[in-house]
């Protein structure tokens, strides 16, 4: 019975480190010579949906996002806009063949996230925080917590 | 004419009545059901296109999100394409992002009232970023309207018109029909006993039954009235007739007159009376005429019949002109009423006849045919009534006819005194008076002597008459004297009858005194030496 109930405990605590794990932040990053320190959750917004098409520093937006792993996408739309992949699908899907306004575009991994705001000015785009360096500037973090 | 006619028909007025409220009654309900139809219709046509917009919202959204134009023209494109919706706009931020309106004359219709939805962020349900804005197309709904109640147009119009149909056979065949009969058998329906209408088949026992059983009620009614009046009718022109029979056979002459004498009805005997029968006067002739009367006489009788109210009797004798002459009329007037006079004629002649002639035996000496005692007494008195002129009475008295009743007998004293009233007639007037007052003793009236001289001139001429020798039936010749006693009376005496001829007596006996033969006038004993 104490060991049944031992194990369960046991269980319980390793599934709790797992969600803490799966609940890390995702900050924004953007190349530091685009001139922008922070980024409004708003700004973030308009620039990842398409609204908006130049940094606040004037300079042409580039969005990039991140495709793999799928849960870290996901988790920075739920984070950013509520929303499901799916639901960002379709609202892409409409806007799509009018050609005006463009889907982020799709980096693989986050290493090459990191690459692409590295090397363009205007680029913006998402990674888990942990994954940022001083290549690129750290200018909004997403938490779990609201 | 025809117009009239078919309107006071029962049928086309019940119609018209009936239908009128139909119709009435269809069409309230058909503006009712519009309305109501109108009204969810309408209601239909938000729904729709609030669906509408919840469809078209997430495009409608991301367009305004970007401003993506291409987009929001596909989307308004797409909401125009729907009936219902003749126009949608949608705009951001306060610029019109795209706009479609439906129909080829891109016409928009008044009167629709349209439907602003706002459009939010698909990323932020606070934040408003535009506007759908869409005009409902009100001749859509009319349509939709009209096609939804023209079921209930079509239910109205053929119940109105069935019922209708109906309503007329129904009359027709329940009231019409039998009312027709009925008026037709009562058109040829005789008034007599024991008719009646027959009940309209089928009828027996409705209204028009009941009709039929009063109206049978009723000439029973009338035809017993029409028998009974019939029956008194009959028994009036008998009584009538037998009224008439009376008045026509009647011996007296019935007639009626107006209070101014105008005749206006008589019976046969009364033209008979008047021997009229040939001529009968014209109606209102004055009565008076037929009478030979005076008016102004007539007038005094009918007035005093009228006022007093009393019977008028009048004895007259028949006027000339009727054939048969000395006929004696009773003429009797009663007042019937204020201004009407009933008048009655009797031929009273034989009666009339027989009076005169009791009257003349009551007051005639029968031996010699002169007035008796009661004559010249009635004979001076009315002459002293009237009062007019001087009178004379001379009393005679025979001298010796006592010896001639006893030499002769008394048939010879007989034949004297018969003589004399003849021979005193032969020298007296007409208008005198002789009686025979009793005996030998006679009385002889004379009317306006003149004076005493006149009085003894005619005396000595009565003395000389009578004392003429007298012829007997013998043979033999008698003579007689006579003693005359005069009694003069002026109108200033005031003496009566009686003491006139007590008067005159005197005088007499004065002249038999003097030797008879003679007269003498009487004179006041204050006056006589």
């Amino acid at each position: 019975m104490l060991k049944r109930s031992l194990l369960l405990l046991c269980s319980t605590l390793l599934l709790s480190a797992a969600t803490l794990r799966g609940q890390q932040s995702i900050a924004i990053i953007v190349n530091p010579e685009s001139g922008v320190t922070k980024v409004t959750r708003d700004e973030a917004i308009n620039l990842f949906m398409g609204r908006q098409k130049r940094l606040s520093s004037g300079l042409v937006a580039l969005p990039i996002e991140q495709s793999k792993p799928a849960e870290v996408r996901a988790r920075f739309y739920k984070l950013l806009v509520n929303k499901a992949i799916a639901e960002i699908n379709a609202y892409w899907a409409r806007l799509y063949f009018t050609g005006q306004a463009q889907p982020p575009r799709q980096a693989q991994t986050p290493e090459e996230v990191i690459e692409l705001v590295a090397t363009n000015k205007g680029a913006i785009g998402f990674v888990e925080r942990e994954k940022v360096d001083r290549r690129v500037r750290e200018v909004l973090v997403l938490d779990g917590a609201p | 004419m025809i117009l009239t006619q078919v309107r006071a028909s029962i049928v086309v007025r019940t119609v018209m009545v009936v239908l009128g409220a139909t119709l009435l009654v269809g069409l309230l309900t058909l503006w009712v059901t519009n309305k109501f139809v109108l009204v969810r219709e309408v209601e239909r046509q938000q729904e729709a296109m609030e669906a509408l917009v919840d469809v078209v919202e997430p495009s409608a959204s991301a367009a305004c999100f970007v401003e993506d134009r291409a987009l929001a023209e596909q989307v308004v494109q797409g909401i125009v394409s729907n009936r219902g919706i003749q126009s949608a706009v949608l705009r951001s931020g306060g610029v019109e992002l795209a706009k479609a309106v439906r129909g080829p004359g891109k016409v928009i219709r008044q009167g629709a009232i349209p439907i602003t939805r706002h459009l939010y962020s698909p990323f932020s349900k606070d934040q408003v970023i535009g506007e759908l804005v869409l005009m409902p197309d009100p001749w859509e709904a009319g349509q939709r309207v009209a096609r939804a109640v023209l079921p209930v147009r079509l239910v109205v119009f053929g119940l109105t018109l069935t019922l209708g149909l109906v309503l007329i056979f129904t009359i027709h065949q329940t009231v019409i029909r039998p009312i027709t009969a009925l008026s037709r058998r009562l058109h040829a329906q005789e008034a007599v006993e024991g008719s009646r209408l027959i009940f309209p088949e089928g009828h027996e026992r409705d209204e028009i039954g009941r009709l039929v059983q009063d109206v049978n009620a009723l000439v029973e009614r009338l035809v017993n009235a029409l028998l009974k009046e019939q029956e008194l009718s009959e028994q009036l022109s008998l009584d009538q007739r037998r009224v008439q029979s009376i008045l026509e056979n009647a011996g007296t002459g019935i007639f009626v007159v107006k209070g101014d004498g105008a005749l206006e009805a008589w019976t046969p005997a009364f033209l008979r009376l008047l021997g009229l029968e040939g001529a009968p006067p014209l109606p209102g002739t004055p009565f008076q005429v037929l009478f030979g009367l005076e008016a102004n006489q007539v007038e005094e009788w009918l007035n005093r019949c009228r006022t007093e109210g009393t019977r008028h009797l009048e004895i007259l004798q028949a006027p000339d002109f009727v054939g048969e002459s000395g006929r004696w009329l009773q003429l009797t007037l009663d007042p019937i009423g204020p201004d009407w006079i009933q008048g009655m004629l009797d031929d009273v002649t034989t009666h009339h006849e027989a009076m005169v002639a009791a009257e003349t035996l009551a007051l005639h000496d029968p031996l010699t045919g002169a007035s008796n005692r009661l004559g010249a007494e009635r004979a001076l008195v009315q002459r002293l009534s009237k009062g007019v002129g001087r009178l004379g009475l001379m009393l005679l008295d025979l001298d010796l006819f006592k010896q001639i009743n006893d030499t002769f007998g008394h048939d010879a004293g007989d034949v004297v005194l018969r003589q004399v009233p003849v021979r005193l007639g032969a020298v007296l007037r007409r208008s005198d008076i002789v009686a025979r007052l009793g005996g030998d003793e006679f009385l002889v009236i004379i009317d306006t002597l003149e004076s005493g001289e006149v009085a003894f001139n005619i005396a000595q001429k009565i003395i000389q008459a009578i004392t003429a020798p007298i012829r007997l039936p013998g043979g033999a010749s008698v003579q007689v004297g006579v003693s005359v006693g005069i009694k003069l009376c002026g109108s200033e005496e005031n003496l009566s009858a009686e003491a006139l001829l007590k008067h005159a007596d005197i005088a007499m006996y004065q002249a038999k005194q003097a030797g008879g033969s003679c007269c003498r006038i009487y004179k006041e004993p204050a006056s006589t030496p």
